[in-house]
């Protein structure tokens, strides 16, 4: 059975190869019967025969061996270079996959240690309310019921930040100044509210209750009484 | 067929000497086999004789030091191969961009030209100077072309080696092979006649 010619492009695929010499005897006899209709093609094998006759006679192994001749020896003193060389480990991708995960974790754990110190730091009105309220010993002790209301202690005043020491830190402290002084102005008036109190409860009180029970007499013996009395 | 299995074979006999402990035989034997191969490969990509030297030393270190992770599930000359790409890819990358600091931002093509280089009329006969203009009209060819021809014509490497290597196909492959037996034929028939 006749095999059919080949097409241009399988020509062309096979032309190369043709002209090294690298085709069977079946393809080559297949190549040249169909090639005769392509005499464009023709010329081509013409063309890159001439050229590659004469290149034929090149020794391209011998110029790479001159080109390459000294590259054993450099390869090997590379090498020895490498397996000797005492900071070599340092260049090793395991070493700097050790180093570079060890400075990620150290990132890491400073960022959340960072992130809990903010934590503390930064506390919003309502917290630091709060906290002076549960947590904070009271500012004026007096203050934390009328049976217990003493004269206030000016050392303890002065003491006043280093109550809030126990608790914060200061930054927290000054950061708060704002809240503090709010609660400080109102604690003030609600002392000088009690003060008042304190100095109007010695009034006898009896007198009035039972002053409708008076009569002119008594009213009398009030005013000569009055009279012994020194001012 | 033939050539390919008695790499295969000395390939074998090269890596079980040096899992025998025979080191420097066995990286001597590599080196000395391989070398004109790997030299080749980086030459076609940086077309420069001193930069392809260095690149091959580069390919060699690396891989004589990794031949003891050497699964074979290639040969070492297909592994060679790709190394010496990547390499060579590698260290155009790093030309291009050194070009653009050196140029303060104006970007150079590197895309070779398809040129062949002056020779003086009296060297123009040298036998090394035509070896060599070969070799640079064929490191100047698109990179499929280059690649097919070169592993084809001085490796004799089949298209299906070929096409497993470089991951196209052997149609496109032989196109490529036409395309570029036809380009060398033509820059040489000019520089020959010159």
């Amino acid at each position: 059975m006749e095999q059919k010619n080949l097409n241009r492009k399988q020509l062309e695929e096979l032309l190369p190869d043709y002209v090294f010499g690298r085709l069977n005897s079946h393809e080559n006899e297949l190549f040249e019967k169909s090639i005769q209709n392509y005499p464009e093609l023709i010329q081509e094998v013409e063309n890159v025969r001439s050229v590659f006759y004469r290149l034929q006679n090149m020794d391209i192994d011998r110029l790479l061996d001159k080109k390459t001749k000294y590259i054993p020896v450099k390869v090997s003193q590379r090498l020895h270079h490498e397996r000797t060389n005492p900071l070599n480990f340092l260049a090793k991708p395991a070493f700097v996959s050790i180093v570079a995960g060890l400075g990620v974790v150290l990132l890491i754990v400073s960022i959340i240690f960072t992130r809990i110190n903010k934590d503390t730091t930064v506390i919003d009105k309502t917290t630091a309310r709060n906290n002076v309220a549960d947590n904070v010993p009271p500012i004026f002790p007096q203050l934390d019921g009328l049976d217990s209301l003493a004269l206030l202690d000016d050392e303890k005043l002065s003491d006043f930040p280093a109550l809030y020491a126990d608790n914060f830190s200061l930054n927290a402290f000054y950061s708060e100044a704002d809240n503090i002084e709010d609660i400080v102005n109102e604690s003030l008036v609600d002392l000088i509210s009690v003060n008042d109190l304190f100095f109007t409860v010695p009034f006898d009180d009896n007198l009035f209750k039972n002053f409708e029970k008076l009569d002119e007499t008594d009213f009398q013996q009030i005013i000569e009484e009055l009279k012994n009395v020194e001012l | 067929m033939v050539t390919l299995s008695l790499n295969l074979q000395n390939e074998k006999e090269i890596l079980e000497e040096f899992a025998r402990g025979n080191v420097e035989q066995a990286v001597n034997e590599i080196v000395r086999r391989y070398k004109n191969f790997v030299f080749l490969v980086a030459f076609r990509y940086v077309k420069n004789y001193d930069d392809a030297e260095d690149i091959t030393q580069e390919v060699f270190v690396e891989v004589l030091q990794k031949l003891k992770y050497f699964r074979q599930e290639s040969t070492l000359k297909t592994w060679l191969y790709r190394v010496a790409v990547n390499k060579s890819k590698n260290w155009l990358r790093k030309q291009k961009v050194l070009a653009l600091i050196r140029l303060g931002g104006k970007g150079e093509d590197n895309d070779p030209e398809f040129d062949i280089p002056d020779y003086s009329q009296d060297d123009k006969l040298e036998k090394k100077e035509m070896e060599e203009t070969f070799l640079q009209v064929v490191a100047n060819l698109p990179e499929k072309q280059r690649e097919v021809f070169s592993l084809r014509y001085f490796e004799h490497m089949s298209f299906e080696e070929i096409s497993k290597l470089l991951g196209t196909s052997v149609g496109g492959l032989k196109a490529n092979y036409f395309h570029a037996v036809r380009k060398i034929a033509s820059a040489m028939k000019q520089y020959l006649q010159e």
